[in-house]
């Protein structure tokens, strides 16, 4: 037998329990998602989150750019005038075997204690020394870095360096005294002297960052930096568009024309430092043969690269170096695309029936590499050259079974630098590395003079010598630089940079 | 409990196999860490003195053994990539994993189970063909696609939900269980709780759909299957309502089928994480796995693999238990 309803069903109690309790919690607890870039704060969404606060453990741009607003490097790049500027350095002298530095005083470490040249002596020592730093090779030449009094620095190298200051660039400076409190674990706390202090981190989360109100130099405009990672190309559009960001990177060219049209944000461009080419290993045949090496390089034109995959957001390189690079010579031209003659040049090399080459690249690495690779393709079978599209995972192509272990006959690469010495050094010296086994003695002994020439002026002429040869030899066939486009919120004002960092403290609202 | 303690016991050598594998594969496979990690700037003399250092130049078995005998004394080394301990950059991710699996789940079940069940019990109406017509586009759709999708309309183009992480920056959760949801409702803190849920809900649904979309199939099937039973004639005729029919006698003895489905797709929704969370920067063990493949992290790799392992054995050993609580025939 039932009994008599009761006052409220249990049924009824539980419906209108619940939907009482979401009503109450749901209007007021909904986090906001979106806010506008203001001074008090900016999200920046980025395809690259923070790997590690171990500022020695990682060796690449966008890392650099993240520790950049916490810690800082005695030198930077003014990118216009293609010259070091003093950071914590003041000034330097380059003589002989001696690198000595003179540092600014009246600087403070975030844990207040004074920046001085000890903590330079620890620094470099630990990017040498600590098991786990992968800039070593920075050091290579190193012998001694010794502090004689608290504000100079003396570097002494083996051989004359006279690229130490692009050494130096993005190697960045920790307390020793922070060291020495708080042992391991100062690594986890990203203690320096910029002009943002560390405030949170979750792996592969958000990353928070606060003005540094004490900074010894221009002081922030934004007072609070969140970094985001979001790998997704979508969701970081979708995402700076409905303003859950305010500024992202990455952004695919596509993109372009929609942030453009949109009232709350644009996109922001600048030339980038990766330089792309097809890189030729002489080891291998046909590309041990000279003429070979050119037709190749009659046969590609980056132009119809640059404009159809790429939208027009491309520079064409008239010779082995990016017009940012320190060394790059306008003068140098490009060879001339000619399918014709490339296709001569092939019959003089004995390939009077054409060739057939593989053709690798690493689709996970650059973007659009397929699309390249396709088009080049299609422009050497003009020339009479079968190239087969070989496709790898970036760890196999650039692994020791690939680009670096020499195995790689013809591939696409893009390489980021600075300073022309690094790249030559490590492309173009003989026995340096297997990536194009490239050898050269005039080469050799201009990479040797430059490297150790005070003169920067006479230092860039031999560069732009090396250069010269190079093309003659046609030890690569040169592509194009890309734009870095960014996407930026309007009332945010910043000019991106080349080197693939997104610098908080270069931002102002308006 | 005796058969229990055989099955983890049992569990031990196929650990150590798979371990032995993964350690062999990722090995022998091409790629190798150092150059990755030194990027453009290292030479080959950079790569060996680092690769010397590591030790990652001496013989396998050497390596695999040095594994072995620290990951019984719970170490497992650290990640070549993050320059941590391993098992700290997992015991942080874990959580994540776990709770979007679980909340895909839930959203399969609550999606699913109605569904086929009414499908089951209104065969051949106009609701059954919709409903199974659903399930057979969402069991199609690439969920890949479908969160790209979601982040589009529900993030883009909506502002409702946020387009990826894991919870809003400057909210603090006090870890408990690693949960964000339940450490949020144990400590009270309801900004938190929203924040997650709000971070959840796309990825939850990306990876539940194609589940739900297998579930409400053999819901549908596993109900009309038991609907046809003697005991269900038996139950109507004895004069008791629908509701307790379908509720005491159907739904319950449909229930060992959807209960042995969930607990095989669990696994599978675990390695679907690893899409979700990657199209979504969700911080799971899905993307970490994604992130220490591509850069041949040796040892969180395996770890990893490990861990997936692990889960799937223990969600079938979960599963097995189940089926005795649901069904008291069944005795282990």
């Amino acid at each position: 037998m039932r009994s008599d309803s009761p006052a409220i069903k249990r049924r009824t109690f539980l419906k209108q329990g619940a939907l009482a309790a979401l009503g109450a919690l749901a209007p007021t607890a909904w986090p906001q998602l979106s806010w506008s870039a203001s001074k008090e704060r900016l999200m920046i969404l980025s395809s690259i989150g923070l790997d590690t606060l171990h500022p020695y453990a990682h060796s690449s741009g966008p890392q650099y750019g993240i520790w950049q607003h916490m810690i800082e490097p005695l030198v930077e790049i003014n990118y216009a005038r293609k010259d070091y500027y003093g950071v914590l350095a003041e000034s330097w002298k380059f003589q002989g075997n001696t690198w000595v530095f003179r540092l600014r005083k009246g600087i403070r470490f975030h844990d207040g204690s004074p920046f001085t040249a000890q903590d330079v002596v620890h620094s470099v020592n630990r990017i040498r020394n600590d098991k786990r730093s992968l800039q070593k090779s920075n050091f290579d030449d190193l012998t001694e870095v010794q502090a004689p009094d608290d504000y100079t620095v003396v570097f002494t190298t083996a051989v004359p360096n006279a690229v130490m200051l692009d050494r130096l660039q993005n190697r960045f400076i920790l307390s020793k005294s922070a060291a020495e409190k708080y042992g391991e674990d100062v690594d986890q706390r990203a203690i320096g002297t910029g002009p943002y202090k560390f405030v949170s981190w979750q792996r592969d989360g958000n990353l928070v960052m606060t003005r540094n109100d004490d900074y010894w130099g221009t002081k922030a405009a934004i007072k609070e930096i969140v970094l985001k990672k979001v790998g997704e190309d979508a969701a970081r559009m979708s995402g700076l568009l409905a303003g859950q960001g305010d500024v992202v990177n990455n952004v695919p060219v596509e993109e372009i024309a929609r942030l453009d049209k949109h009232p709350r944000v644009r996109a922001e461009k600048v030339e980038g430092l990766r330089m792309y080419f097809l890189a030729m290993n002489v080891t291998h045949k046909p590309f041990d043969n000279k003429l070979v090496r050119q037709a190749f390089n009659y046969a590609v034109d980056p132009t119809v690269v640059i404009k159809h995959i790429y939208e027009g957001n491309g520079y064409v390189m008239s010779g082995p170096l990016g017009a940012n690079v320190i060394g790059y010579d306008p003068k140098i031209k490009r060879y001339a695309y000619d399918p014709k003659k490339a296709k001569d040049l092939l019959v003089q090399a004995g390939f009077a029936n054409g060739l057939e080459v593989k053709l690798y690249f690493s689709p996970d690495r650059y973007p659009k590499a397929k699309e390249v690779c396709q088009v080049v393709a299609d422009q050497l079978a003009k020339a009479g050259v079968k190239a087969e599209l070989v496709s790898q995972e970036f760890a196999i192509f650039w692994g020791s079974d690939g680009v670096n272990g020499g195995k790689i006959p013809f591939y696409y690469v893009g390489r980021p630098a600075i300073d022309a010495d690094t790249v030559y050094d490590q492309y173009y010296r003989s026995g340096r590395t297997k990536r194009v086994s490239f050898q050269n003695a005039e080469v050799d002994r201009l990479i040797d003079e430059q490297h150790k020439t005070e003169d920067q002026k006479k230092r860039v002429a031999l560069l732009q010598q090396i250069g010269r040869i190079l093309m003659d030899e046609a030890a690569l066939v040169p592509l194009y630089t890309l734009a870095e486009i960014y996407g930026v919120a309007r009332n945010v004002i910043w000019k991106a940079h080349p080197e693939e960092k997104v610098l908080a403290f270069d931002m102002k609202i308006r | 409990m005796n058969k229990l303690s055989r099955r983890i016991i049992g569990a031990i050598p196929v650990l150590l196999g798979i371990s032995f594998l993964i350690f062999l594969l990722m090995h022998i496979a091409p790629g190798d860490p150092v150059s990755l990690l030194l990027g453009d700037d290292a030479t080959p003399a950079d790569i060996e003195r680092t690769r010397h250092e590591w030790g990652l130049d001496r013989p396998l078995i050497v390596q695999y053994w040095d594994f072995l005998t620290r990951a019984v004394t719970g170490d497992f080394g650290k990640s070549l990539k993050f320059n941590e301990p391993v098992t700290k950059l997992v015991s942080e991710r874990l959580p994540a994993t776990l709770e979007l699996a679980f909340a895909a789940l839930c959203v399969a079940i609550m999606i699913a189970v109605p569904l086929g069940v009414y499908s089951a019990i209104r065969h051949n109406s106009l609701l059954d063909h919709a409903g199974m017509s659903v399930a057979l586009i969402g069991v199609s759709l690439p969920n890949f696609w479908l969160g790209i999708m979601l982040i589009y309309f529900l993030g883009g183009q909506l502002n409702w939900l946020p387009v990826a992480g894991r919870i809003e920056y400057g909210i603090e959760v006090r870890s408990i269980t690693g949960l964000y949801l339940l450490d949020s409702v144990l400590t009270g803190n309801y900004a938190a709780f929203w924040s997650a849920l709000q971070h959840l809900l796309m990825p939850a649904f990306t990876l539940g759909s194609a589940l739900a979309a297998i579930v409400t199939r053999i819901s549908r099937s596993s109900v009309l299957e038991v609907m046809r039973q003697d005991y269900v004639t038996t139950a109507r005729a004895k004069g008791l309502s629908e509701s307790t029919v379908i509720w005491r006698h159907i739904l319950r003895n449909a229930l060992i089928t959807i209960v042995t489905i969930l607990g095989l797709q669990l696994g599978a929704l675990l390695s679907g994480s690893v899409i979700t969370e990657t199209v979504f920067s969700f911080p799971g063990i899905g993307d970490l796995l994604i992130q220490s493949i591509s850069a041949r992290d040796y040892k969180l790799t395996q770890v990893l693999i490990l861990m997936f392992a692990v889960t799937y054995f223990v969600v079938n050993l979960l599963v097995d238990l189940l089926y005795s609580w649901i069904d008291p025939r069944i005795r282990f």
